[in-house]
């Protein structure tokens, strides 16, 4: 008996065709397609900890071309969009004088706990210093200090800071001087020109980051160390990117007028570029394979704030800080992604930056980050 | 661009196959050709122009060949041709190579080192370079006609599935092809299906063992243990890697209608290292055969001639993965072993004559080969080795600990059930059942899923 034409049709290969149309050109119909505009994801995070939120982040223009933005928010970040928008207080943040917002963790206290992991961390950091050591490789541990530290009158009367905040940032600057682990101290800097002539602050007053001052501050001390012990990997035929300050939405005429550029002065050239770069550094964050320059950053929250300290410094440096050697989301992460890319294996000189936050690091025991390296140091029971 | 990411998944191929069907017969092939140029402008436009010079340039000597009636004037263009096309990849892939071994020399001897800026290595170059070679020794040996059409001959060398990393194919097996094929619903759908069955295995099991392999091989010590379980790791993450990536590509050529030949056949059940280079990557050993080992006299001036025919192929062939001296190492190593079965009466050496230790005899063998190509430097490789011969210690799978979750574990136990025991698929997209369609569909949005959610890790070939 002929088969009936429905029956034809339902063949398993037209069937796998069906399918094939469905998934692609549906896809490709839902992106071009979409009555409304590009939208703004919000991926809420767990913390520092989440690397769900790293892995969208880190492939973004591959896997969604068409978004305008994926933004990864941690709880306090979360909660400082909240209070702004309703004035509502969430738990994992403090709110301070004239609208401050800090970080939950900047203000805690973990006692006895954070003490004992002290030891840990300063271990683990050794082992990692030793292990880019066996491979010409140098360390440059870079710790930020909490924005209550800089700015403790927004959040205590008379701007003094509990006892279980003040001496632990300065404890573990010594512990790594004592370990010999190459450091930077950026309190005092930071100290000094927190009130800058500009009125432009080192830090947002609404979340706990940086903003471009703090970031410009710190790579220019980066900068200057770099400068110091490698000369040749500064002043190398910079280009109009590396030549101009970068600029961000808040507060870029304040810090243009610092530097002695009026706002007319900028090219427009600059800008795009500036945005180009921008845009690339993020395409790149933690692309292994295109991993060639001395200079790597690996930092906490680097997929969101890498390019702006791999401007900062390119700028700091007038030299390239290549797009690629910003390694993103965590350090652990980013480490992770360096390590793997097989940059121990190819012996060249190269320098770490590794840029951790003083709330999310001391006493935090950098489990993440001995996990990482410790495969590295011996795979076998040697 | 990869096969496996987002923009070429559901951006560039549902418009190259719409576009592609869309358009009269007689425009397909501009519309393939000119996908293909995008596709490799994707990774670097200045380079798009080198490669587009290149076809342009062998094009017109292709044809100055063929319409040569004088041997000796055919045989000039052919050496002029050759040498344009091995100068480029000589100077793309080998010249920082030989530079930086000049300079060690010349340093060790206190001599000035020669300035250098490192060359880039444009994606795809090993793989174009030889399917231009095929076209031009085709022509020149009368195997096949030089193309009337430049936008034959350029879709023949840019094809986007096979452009960067293959399957080489030999011009004369697709020449037809270009000019007429057939495009019915059962080929299409076989196409999907293999690409489908491809993509799985580079995604869910290739991937999955990449870390376990990159920390064993980034170790700076190695004891017996991690040793060889990271050495079986990416000898099963190599294999459904490079697989994977050929059934993407055959499979993908079957949706434009094009018939490629296999280009694995289940390697790793060979009794010998004679079959196993019969069964990997096949299209390259047929092309090292007929382009090379054969013109070199293959087999036809007695056994001397025919060791060093055979060692010459190999080291060629291990040089041409790339321009480092464990390449050299590792074709060597290979040719050593062909030469060795063929002293041993064509039966593989290290059985002992016992028929039940043929396979994981040439296996052992096998995965040796792999630790002496993947390693990056020679103290790599001698601590590699020596983790492997218990030098290193018994090992501990200790600080493995991070890194072996329970699915890289049951993807070490299912990689090597699959390449063991498993159908080939080529064979399962042979015939197109409802079970086949139903679990590689569901298998495909898994691996689509967790593409999406994990860091992008390249295909291994792309390379070379």
């Amino acid at each position: 008996m002929n088969p009936t034409p429905q029956a034809s049709f339902w063949r398993p290969s037209n069937a796998l065709i069906l399918f094939w149309i469905l998934l692609l050109g549906g896809t490709v119909a839902a992106d071009f397609f979409n009555p409304h505009p590009p939208k703004l994801e919000v991926f809420m995070g767990r913390g520092s900890r989440n690397l769900w939120n790293g892995k969208v982040t880190q492939r973004l223009d591959d896997y969604f071309p068409k978004r305008s933005l994926v933004f990864t928010a941690t709880r306090p970040m979360l909660a400082s969009s909240i209070y702004r928008l309703t004035g509502e207080i969430q738990s994992s943040v403090g709110l301070g004088y004239d609208g401050w917002l800090f970080h939950q963790w900047e203000l805690e206290d973990h006692g006895r706990e954070e003490e004992q992991s002290l030891a840990e961390e300063i271990q683990t950091l050794a082992s990692l210093r030793d292990l880019l050591a066996s491979r010409h490789m140098e360390l440059l541990v870079v710790v930020v200090p909490s924005k209550v530290r800089i700015y403790p009158e927004f959040m205590y009367p008379g701007g003094r800071l509990p006892a279980y905040i003040g001496p632990k940032y300065h404890q573990f600057q010594q512990r790594l001087v004592a370990a010999g682990i190459p450091s930077l101290d950026l309190e005092g800097a930071f100290l000094a020109s927190r009130n800058s002539p500009v009125n432009e602050r080192l830090y947002h007053s609404g979340d706990h980051h940086w903003t471009d001052l703090g970031c410009l501050q710190a790579s220019t001390l980066i900068a200057t160390l770099i400068r110091q012990q490698h000369p040749a990997w500064c002043n190398q035929k910079p280009g109009l990117a590396r030549l101009l300050p970068p600029k961000r939405a808040g507060g870029a005429s304040c810090l243009y007028d610092m530097l002695g550029f009026g706002e007319n002065e900028l090219k427009d050239e600059f800008v795009h570029d500036c945005m180009r770069h921008e845009v690339s550094c993020l395409k790149q964050v933690g692309d292994p394979e295109r991993l060639s320059s001395p200079i790597i950053l690996t930092g906490d929250s680097f997929a969101a704030t890498g390019k702006q300290m791999a401007l900062c410094l390119e700028f700091a440096l007038q030299s390239t800080v290549r797009d690629e050697s910003v390694m993103g989301g965590e350090t652990h992460v980013g480490l992770e992604r360096v390590l793997k890319a097989g940059v121990l294996n190819s012996n060249e000189p190269r320098l770490v930056i590794c840029v951790f936050w003083e709330a999310t690091t001391i006493g935090h025991n950098l489990r993440e980050l001995r996990d990482v390296i410790r495969p590295y140091q011996k795979v076998s029971g040697k | 661009m990869g096969f496996v990411t987002y923009t070429f998944l559901f951006v560039f191929l549902p418009i190259t196959l719409a576009l592609y069907y869309a358009v009269r017969p007689g425009a397909r092939l501009v519309v393939l050709t000119i996908a293909s140029f995008i596709f490799y402008a994707w990774w670097r436009l200045d380079f798009c122009g080198l490669f587009l010079a290149s076809t342009l340039a062998s094009y017109r000597l292709g044809q100055l060949i063929d319409q040569s009636q004088d041997i000796r004037l055919r045989k000039r263009w052919l050496t002029i041709a050759l040498a344009l096309n091995f100068g480029m990849l000589g100077y793309f892939k080998y010249a920082n190579f030989f530079i930086a071994n000049a300079n060690e020399l010349l340093g060790a001897m206190g001599i000035h080192q020669i300035a250098w800026t490192s060359v880039i290595l444009p994606i795809g170059i090993s793989f174009y370079t030889f399917h231009i070679t095929s076209y031009l020794v085709d022509v020149y040996r009368r195997d096949a006609q030089a193309s009337k059409s430049f936008v034959q001959y350029a879709c023949y060398i840019s094809m986007f599935p096979q452009l960067v990393a293959g399957p080489i194919v030999r011009y004369n097996t697709i020449a037809a092809q270009l000019v007429e094929r057939s495009h019915t619903p059962e080929k299409f759908a076989r196409g999907i299906l293999l690409f489908m069955i491809g993509f799985c295995k580079k995604v869910l099991l290739a991937d999955q063992l990449a870390r376990l392999a990159d920390f064993v091989f980034g170790a700076s010590s190695h004891g017996f243990t991690d040793s060889w379980l990271g050495l079986y790791a990416y000898t099963m993450q190599l294999y459904f890697d490079f697989s994977g990536y050929s059934d993407m590509a055959i499979g993908l050529a079957l949706m434009f209608g094009f018939e490629f030949l296999k280009n694995f056949d289940s390697p790793f059940k060979s009794r010998s290292i004679t079959e196993f280079w019969r069964r990997w990557h096949m299209s390259l050993s047929q092309w090292l055969r007929n382009y090379l080992y054969i013109p070199l006299g293959g087999n036809r001036h007695g056994e001397a001639r025919t060791y060093l025919n055979l060692s010459a192929t190999m080291l060629l062939g291990g040089i041409w993965h790339g321009a480092n001296w464990t390449f050299l190492i590792w074709g060597g190593y290979q040719g050593v072993l062909l030469i060795a079965e063929r002293l041993n009466g064509k039966r593989p050496v290290g059985s002992f004559g016992i028929r039940f230790l043929e396979w994981p005899s040439t296996f052992l063998l096998v995965m040796v080969g792999w630790a002496i190509f993947r390693a990056p430097d020679f103290s790599s490789l001698s601590s590699l080795l020596g983790g492997l011969l218990g030098l290193g210690g018994t090992g501990s799978l200790h600080a493995l600990i991070p890194i072996m979750k329970p699915l890289t574990v049951l993807t070490l136990v299912l990689t090597g059930v699959l390449a063991f025991w498993a159908p080939q698929s080529w064979d399962i997209a042979a015939r197109i059942t409802w079970p086949r369609a139903i679990v590689f569909s569901s298998l495909f949005l898994l691996a689509i899923i967790k593409m999406i959610f994990s860091s992008y890790t390249p295909f291994l070939y792309f390379q070379f």
